[in-house]
């Protein structure tokens, strides 16, 4: 699939996308943001662009991948009020110093990542998967420059977080 | 990749990263540099190294299921069923604040000739009564060219109280203007029962069924405050 194409798709499917995603966290009362559900929706979308092919209609794959990432939000917000302490377990199960150092890393980066808007570290995500920022601003519904502006500004945030963290320790 | 090993090369890099210059490309060679080299970085670049590989932690497979779709469209079917009753419970809620308002700001009003909520007198709609009361003469202190004006109660120079009585008249009409457009249904009867800045309309259908709301104008007059306060009594 051409990128062209996959902005066309991502251009005429969001709204549905929206349409959905609302629906089902408004009756959930879920108090999660249906613009992320949807971004992370086109996300995967771009991922599977290879095969798209394989399905009828591109939009109807589109709905088929936001009603799962509806359930995983809902999965995932269930897990969040359950076993907090899980991550310990795990990690006594694994070489003790390598666990302690890739656990300690990755609390950071997620720290740093929690403190970012939605949509600037949605947009990070989207660029490592390796989309063009013309693509990230047809799944996030912004211009290919106001894109490069949030992508930029959510590495340099990014690093003042790491280092305010590293200036602690 | 090669190049990446010169640092001042490697620095320009990491800086157009930062800015969001960088191809994909080059950000996929700036994430396998940090991912292989044992050299020892400065403590900056080992921000910017965790920066980088903590991209490539994103990225994984996702498995997409006709369970979850099926389980999604069986959530969707079920009713919503808190919140109808979140809603009257916030109604309710919203009732109490609005009462306990209206109770606060009478008391330092200082308007002893107003009803008080225990003892107001319910008027019904029809009483020639509210009718005298807003087409009644008032005696105005008006320049001539300002005579012609119909609704003495915006120029009226008495006192704060009859000012008061005039404007909740005023607003009773209002309020029934509102409470007749509310709902299409058929009723039979309102009873306006004013308690301070507000009025409580009853409105009593033709099959003996009565809905109550308290009702309020705004600030500038130009809307209206509508709070049910009990419904199919």
């Amino acid at each position: 699939m051409e990128s062209q194409d996959f902005q066309n798709i991502a251009t005429t499917v969001r709204p549905k996308l929206m349409n959905l995603c609302q629906s089902f966290f408004d009756r959930q009362e879920l108090a999660y943001d249906a613009e992320d559900a949807v971004q992370e929706t086109l996300m995967r979308l771009w991922q599977m662009r290879e095969r798209i092919g394989d399905y009828q209609k591109p939009e109807a794959l589109a709905m088929l991948i936001a009603k799962n990432v509806c359930i995983d939000i809902l999965k995932l917000s269930k897990e969040q009020h359950e076993a907090l302490d899980e991550t310990a377990n795990v990690i006594s199960n694994v070489q003790a110093d390598q666990a302690i150092i890739t656990h300690d890393t990755e609390r950071l980066i997620n720290n740093a990542l929690a403190k970012l808007p939605i949509t600037q570290r949605r947009m990070l995500m989207m660029r490592s998967e390796g989309m063009s920022m013309t693509e990230i601003a047809a799944a996030c519904e912004a211009t290919p420059t106001s894109a490069k502006t949030m992508i930029c500004a959510a590495r340099k945030r990014m690093m003042e977080l790491l280092m305010i963290r590293r200036n602690k320790k | 990749m090669k190049n990446l090993n010169d640092t001042t090369i490697r620095m320009q890099l990491v800086n157009r990263y930062l800015n969001a210059e960088t191809t994909i490309e080059e950000e996929q060679m700036l994430r396998q540099y940090y991912a292989q080299t044992d050299e020892l970085l400065t403590p900056e670049e080992n921000d910017m190294r965790l920066l980088i590989m903590s991209s490539a932690r994103f990225a994984g497979e996702f498995a997409l299921s006709e369970e979850k779709a099926d389980e999604f469209d069986r959530l969707m079917a079920k009713k919503p069923a808190k919140r109808v009753a979140l809603y009257w419970i916030a109604s309710a809620a919203a009732a109490v604040i609005v009462a306990f308002f209206l109770l606060t700001s009478k008391q330092t009003d200082e308007t002893p000739s107003q009803p008080q909520i225990a003892n107001a007198t319910p008027k019904e709609i029809a009483e020639p009564q509210q009718q005298e009361s807003v087409t009644e003469p008032q005696p105005i202190a008006v320049e001539p060219e300002q005579a012609v004006v119909e609704r003495p109660t915006i120029k009226q120079p008495k006192r704060k109280t009859n000012r008061n009585d005039a404007t909740i008249t005023e607003r009773q009409v209002k309020n029934m203007m509102y409470a007749a457009n509310f709902t299409n249904e058929q009723v039979e009867t309102y009873r306006l029962q004013p308690v301070g800045d507000a009025t409580i309309v009853t409105k009593t259908r033709g099959d003996g069924t009565s809905a109550s709301y308290i009702v309020c104008l705004s600030d500038d007059n130009e809307g209206l405050h509508v709070v049910p306060i009990n419904i199919e009594m």
